[in-house]
């Protein structure tokens, strides 16, 4: 509580200045005031406004995760920050613990340790009617047509029955909406299941291994769908281990080996990482040489008459060519090279098993 | 609630009018059950006769549908038939587990209390059904061989049919339980049948006095008490023709358990 004293310095620095003070509490030795932050109203509404959005925003967190069958350690302490928008990816090989995370974070999995927040808060059932899922493989009943099948989620998730049929057209099953579940190609199950998540248009989308079994037109198929969702503003989670899926679809990324988390973070920021720079010139004792005076030099290797460089900061190639054109130097080839998410990603599982 | 009723109601109703298992048992259970209250007099006539060619006295002709026994007998000779039901309620639960639609529904939105609700639901409207078939088909029974009107079937012996109600449901969520447990039809069905022809039997054979009348579908069967008559009279047996609190309290008491039981395997399991 503020004294009289402390609410009277507040008032009159909102009349007289115009601004806002933020006062620390009685210090116990002189017993004053101390003024910590001072600004404008409009500085204060923004700042809140700022701090509002950014808590708002905020779509699922987690907090130490982890998950133990019997001994094995199925995920291991992990954390994660997913932001409203962002189509975040969940990478890693085979039995990294991508399906485990989702099904903690989906409630059919009890968490062995650690905590996670939908929405800014502990989930509940009704937490997971905003949330359109596709879990590990389509989970229907088979002697159920598709329309049948949508109708049973659509109730559940308590969607009005009327957009059972647009669903059904999104992924082009419309047609076989009256056949039994059971006639259907994996591929189709694979959209119905993806139909039946976008059931009531949820604000989260968690898709596990959506193109998993599908043939090149059905995962160009699925692939157009997630990012149609996904240019709207919904938020999508998705688990894969096909690494060009991920780089063609995702803003961010998430590496999981062995249940650990190796990377997260923005999937341009994890390319741009990984770029060298190749060049070639006449004399290539003397390029490797010079280069290594670079400023932010950080390694080089040569192989083939080429000179791969990496560097500290992002590469500025002309930047680079002028600096050697002024030590005498001419390149005959000169050319930025991108690793792909495979490479790096390959990187990073090397750099945490060494 | 009423609204979230009518969702578990739709719901279940779209999942199992549609299922050919479903179809097949209870027409099944349908056609054994009517054929054997048709031709029950026929059978009991017959007794009537053999016993008469050797008793010093003949028998009145004893009547199967007589106002003052038909619901006694109609509802313990429909106990003989409940497992199909339990069947059912068996391959209906274990569907959610092999076609993975328990987790779906989970990730869907609905908790665990309301798909165990559902179940729930499915169990009791399966035994109404039941009971109020067994009730159609007595007033009907009783009437064309009574030649008497409605009005006499409605006696205090109609109490049978809500103690069959509780029998079923009692039955039911026991079968709910194996399900539950077991997740695999194949072995949720022969482990509820070897339990309930053999297993409680030893139970009770190893509890000791009458401890074992208090197991749960030994509890659920003696409910209806063989019904009485002129020969079982002769034979110097008297079956109770009443209805006992305890007993009726054992089954809801039991009913109540199993629920709770699911749904702590179903909180604490990974779905």
């Amino acid at each position: 509580m503020l004294s009289k004293g402390a609410k009277l310095i507040l008032l009159s620095g909102q009349f007289l200045f115009k601004q806002i003070f933020v006062i620390s509490p009685v210090d116990k030795k002189n017993g004053k005031l101390k003024i910590i932050l001072r600004m404008t109203p409009n500085q204060a509404s923004a700042t809140i406004n700022e701090r509002q959005s950014f808590q708002a925003e905020e779509i699922l967190r987690l907090e130490g995760l982890g998950k133990k069958y019997g001994r094995i350690l199925a995920v291991d302490n992990l954390d994660l920050r997913i932001l409203k928008g962002q189509v975040y990816g969940l990478l890693g090989l085979n039995g990294s613990g991508k399906t485990t995370t989702l099904g903690m974070i989906l409630g059919i999995l009890q968490p062995s340790r650690g905590k996670y927040y939908w929405f800014g808060e502990p989930a509940r059932p009704t937490t997971y009617k905003r949330i359109g899922s596709l879990l590990e493989r389509p989970s229907f009943y088979p002697y159920l047509s598709a329309t049948n099948n949508l109708e049973i989620v659509a109730l559940t998730r308590g969607v009005n029955k009327i957009e059972v049929e647009p669903a059904l057209q999104m992924v082009d099953l419309y047609k076989r909406r009256n056949h039994k579940v059971q006639t259907f190609s994996y591929g189709m199950k694979q959209r119905l299941a993806l139909a039946s998540a976008l059931l009531g248009n949820p604000e989260v989308l968690i898709l596990d291994e959506p193109t998993n079994g599908l043939d090149p037109e059905g995962i160009f198929e699925i692939r157009n769908i997630i990012t149609g969702i996904a240019s709207k503003g919904t938020t999508v989670l998705m688990a894969s281990h096909l690494l060009d899926e991920v780089q063609k679809t995702c803003t961010h990324v998430a590496i999981l080996q062995k249940g650990k988390k190796k990377y997260s973070g923005a999937v341009g920021d994890l390319l741009n990482g990984g770029e060298t720079l190749e060049l070639s010139a006449n004399d290539m004792q003397t390029l490797e040489r010079l280069v290594m005076t670079l400023p932010e030099y950080s390694s080089h290797k040569v192989s083939n008459h080429l000179l791969e460089l990496k560097m500290n900061v992002k590469i500025d190639a002309a930047e680079v060519n002028r600096f050697l054109h002024q030590h005498g130097l001419s390149c005959s080839y000169i050319n930025i090279h991108k690793q792909s998410l495979e490479q790096n990603f390959l990187e990073i599982l090397q750099q945490s098993t060494e | 609630m009423k609204e979230k009723f009518l969702v578990l109601m739709k719901s279940e109703w779209i999942k199992i009018s549609h299922y050919r298992s479903f179809q097949i048992l209870t027409l099944a259970y349908i056609v054994i059950l009517m054929l054997v209250y048709i031709f029950a007099q026929r059978f009991v006539t017959n007794i009537t006769i053999q016993s008469n060619d050797t008793a010093i006295a003949p028998f009145a002709r004893l009547s199967f549908y007589h106002p003052q026994s038909i619901w006694q007998n109609f509802t313990y000779v429909a106990a003989y038939f409940k497992i199909f039901p339990a069947l059912l309620i068996i391959l209906l639960i274990t569907n959610e587990f092999s076609f993975f639609t328990m987790r779906q529904q989970l990730i869907s939105g609905m908790s665990r209390k309301d798909f165990i609700a559902g179940k729930l639901l499915v169990v009791f409207m399966l035994s109404l059904g039941i009971v109020l078939l067994i009730g159609v088909a007595g007033f009907i029974l009783g009437t064309i061989h009574q030649g008497t009107n409605n009005i006499s079937l409605i006696n205090k012996g109609i109490w049978f049919l809500p103690i069959h109600l509780l029998e079923l449901v009692t039955y039911l969520s026991c079968a709910m339980l194996v399900a539950f447990m077991l997740r695999r039809s194949g072995i949720a069905i022969i482990a509820f049948v070897l339990y309930s022809l053999i297993g409680e039997r030893i139970l009770k054979f190893l509890m000791p006095g009458d401890s074992g009348d208090y197991l749960p579908l030994n509890a659920a069967g003696s409910l209806i008490p063989l019904p009485n008559n002129e020969i079982t009279t002769l034979m110097g047996l008297s079956f109770r023709n009443t209805i006992e609190i305890s007993t009726v309290a054992t089954c809801l008491f039991y009913c109540c358990l199993f629920t709770v039981l699911v749904y702590l395997i179903i909180r604490w399991r990974d779905a």
